[in-house]
């Protein structure tokens, strides 16, 4: 009984713990933050050349897509083995439109987002009836599928060799020409997908998603329609992959079936997990760490990038499950602000219960 | 298709599906005991393959003639050094994360899987090996069909294996006390099972049949790639799905089947379909019969 009221006690503090305000950071901590982010955002700009603007560039979209997949994964607790599928749906149908029917990027864009969320709902309806480690492979599945399909199915993607030769896309009269011309529209999307998740996250379904996440019985117990609200991070997550491939086409001149592998989807996987499901610094960090060793590190190590990410990933689910930015969710600050202005009661209050 | 074509394409199915046979052996009985889709088991396959080609050459250096010596040892010496890698995967990247949600032991496996396979592309260098044909591959015509006496050893020993399995589960001791866990850990904990050793047995098994089938499918093949881990792990997966996960017999009855029906698809279709053909199977039977053929009861886990 005295270990039950201890463990209460500790419960009470942890709960207590998150009813306060976070600590306040100093000022000057704060501004060498933004700057330092500011240079690193910046950093393709002075630092000039193709090489880095297109690191910086790949950065960005894995950052979309791992914000995308943050929703299945992070948010909704969904295992997807298979998201790059969506990008690949982005990517293909940026190319056809703009092939054969001399689209722009700008017109398929939208174009491709709603095909890529036509795609998840195909995909979730036999898929979000199974249970977790069964979603899992069904992803998988789906995703082998796609990808297959994008090796073969020429008349639509070209087959092995892809789809390439459309005109040079423009942006505001200007073409993309050099890696420094898509960065900024990448950067664009990131940001865009970075504080759309986010409102998601807080808003009605995103709270639903986190009950399925923590306990799928009893958010259905509680009224929460499990498989639509399943179905809707699929959706959400889906658009992000949908767009981030069109742009990856323009930048890359060609779409190909090798950038849809099993081993992409499982990278972008590892970017969630390794940043911090739930979190968006976190995934960012995430994109920025993956796009660091599997491009930048490979350029001097060859195919050993592969072993330290695989390794990294391993340390990380091992020593800090959690992520290297957790998601801690935190009561809204006016409702902190309302705790912390009344102290909380002493822990003595807590009744001691006796054998 | 003449019906002497659909004789031979059922044999081939059934040399390769005994291998896939033997690799559903390891995914379904972890899966049976700890409800963990082990990723790793795909890796093993692989890294037994490769291991089967150094061995294979090291003992051309001893001038080893005795092709039945030289199986025997290959087979036996990869099974257990595999296994042993199977022992330090569950020591390392399994055992810490028992009591943590389902989502991290998978993601764990999965960068378990990938490290075996970077770590084979590493060394060697993502070049295809050559398995050295040491029974003879000389086709045989046994009426309309065209064997070999490689064939006929593959599907020999793969089914034997997998009998052997089969025995052990339900005869010894140790077999026993993995059903008692599967059914119901912590009950079988408290009847003095040494659970966490029974676990690593279990993945050391799956290892060791891992091994076989590499080894196996090297001299079915011929060369072993750097990225068969990938898809001989998924034809694996869908057949203990499709067998029934969690069931032994099941493994065979679902290597087979998988094996027979990715063969008709080669003959039917252009090769590049065979896998979307595996995968599309694999997502109708966990859409319509996750139970598989066999069934087994198939529990949320708690």
């Amino acid at each position: 009984m005295i270990a039950q009221a201890a463990s209460a006690r500790a419960l009470l503090e942890k709960a207590r713990a998150r009813l306060t305000l976070p600590p306040r950071v100093k000022t000057g901590t704060r501004i060498g933050f933004v700057v330092a982010l500011l240079g690193f955002v910046s950093a393709p700009y002075w630092l000039g050349g193709t090489y880095y603007p297109d690191i910086w560039t790949d950065m960005a979209l894995w950052a979309t897509i791992g914000l995308g997949l943050n929703v299945v994964i992070g948010f909704a607790g969904l295992l997807d083995l298979g998201y790059m599928a969506f990008y690949a749906i982005g990517g293909y149908v940026f190319a056809n439109a703009a092939l054969y029917h001399g689209f722009t990027l700008w017109e398929t864009l939208p174009l491709g987002a709603v095909l890529a969320v036509i795609a998840s709902v195909i995909i979730g309806f036999p898929t979000l009836r199974v249970r977790g480690d069964y979603l899992a492979i069904m992803t998988l599945g789906f995703g082998g599928i796609v990808f297959y399909a994008a090796q073969n199915v020429t008349n639509l993607t070209g087959g092995y060799n892809g789809l390439y030769g459309w005109k040079t896309q423009t942006i505001f009269g200007h073409p993309f020409a050099s890696p420094i011309d898509f960065y900024p529209v990448a950067l664009a999307l990131t940001i865009a997908a970075a504080l759309v998740t986010r409102a998601l996250r807080g808003s009605r379904i995103g709270r639903a998603w986190a009950c399925i996440k923590d306990d799928e019985l009893a958010a259905g117990a509680s009224g929460i329609p499990i498989i639509r609200y399943k179905l809707y991070a699929y959706m959400s997550g889906a658009v992000w992959a949908g767009l981030a491939g069109a742009i990856f086409a323009v930048k890359q001149t060609i779409v190909s079936p090798e950038t849809f592998t099993f081993d992409q989807s499982f990278f972008a996987v590892a970017v969630v997990i390794m940043g911090g499901m739930g979190s968006i610094p976190g995934v960012i960090l995430g994109a920025v760490i993956y796009v660091v060793i599997a491009e930048w590190l490979s350029t001097y190590t060859g195919t050993l990038s592969g072993v330290i990410f695989a390794g990294a990933l391993l340390l990380i689910v091992l020593l800090r499950p959690q992520g290297l930015i957790p998601y801690r969710p935190r009561p809204p600050r006016w409702l902190l602000r309302h705790y912390s202005e009344e102290p909380p009661p002493e822990t003595a209050d807590v009744p001691e219960l006796d054998v | 298709m003449s019906p002497q074509e659909l004789l031979q394409q059922i044999v081939n199915g059934l040399v390769v599906g005994s291998v896939y046979g033997l690799i559903a052996l390891g995914y379904t009985m972890v899966y049976g005991i700890v409800r963990l889709i082990n990723f790793a088991q795909g890796g093993l396959y692989e890294v037994g393959a490769y291991l089967g080609v150094f061995i294979f050459t090291l003992m051309g250096k001893f001038s080893l003639q005795n092709p039945v010596l030289a199986i025997a040892i290959t087979l036996l010496a990869s099974m257990v050094l595999t296994a042993g890698l199977a022992y330090l995967v569950e020591r390392i990247a399994y055992r810490p994360l028992r009591n943590a949600p389902l989502l991290a032991s998978l993601v764990s496996s999965l960068a378990v899987f990938f490290l075996l396979i970077s770590l084979v592309q590493v060394i060697t260098g993502a070049q295809p090996l050559t398995y050295p044909a040491v029974v003879s591959t000389t086709p045989w015509h046994l009426g309309p069909v065209v064997l070999s006496l490689t064939s006929v050893v593959i599907f020999v020993v793969a089914v034997l294996m997998m009998i052997g399995m089969q025995v052990f589960v339900q005869t010894t001791k140790a077999g026993k006390a993995m059903r008692a866990i599967a059914v119901n850990r912590n009950a079988a904990s408290l009847m003095g099972i040494n659970a966490t050793r029974i676990v690593s047995l279990t993945f050391v098994l799956g290892g060791a049949m891992a091994a076989a089938a590499g080894v196996l499918y090297g001299l079915n093949y011929g060369t072993v790639t750097y990225d068969m881990g990938e898809f001989g792990g998924l034809v694996a997966f869908t057949a203990a799905v499709m067998g029934g996960i969690g069931n032994v017999p099941g493994a065979l009855v679902g290597g087979l089947t998988v094996g027979v029906i990715s063969s008709f698809a080669s003959a039917f279709l252009p090769n590049q379909w065979n896998e979307a053909i595996v995968f599309g199977i694999l997502i109708l039977i966990l859409a319509l019969r996750p139970q598989g053929i066999l069934g087994e009861r198939v529990a949320e886990r708690a």
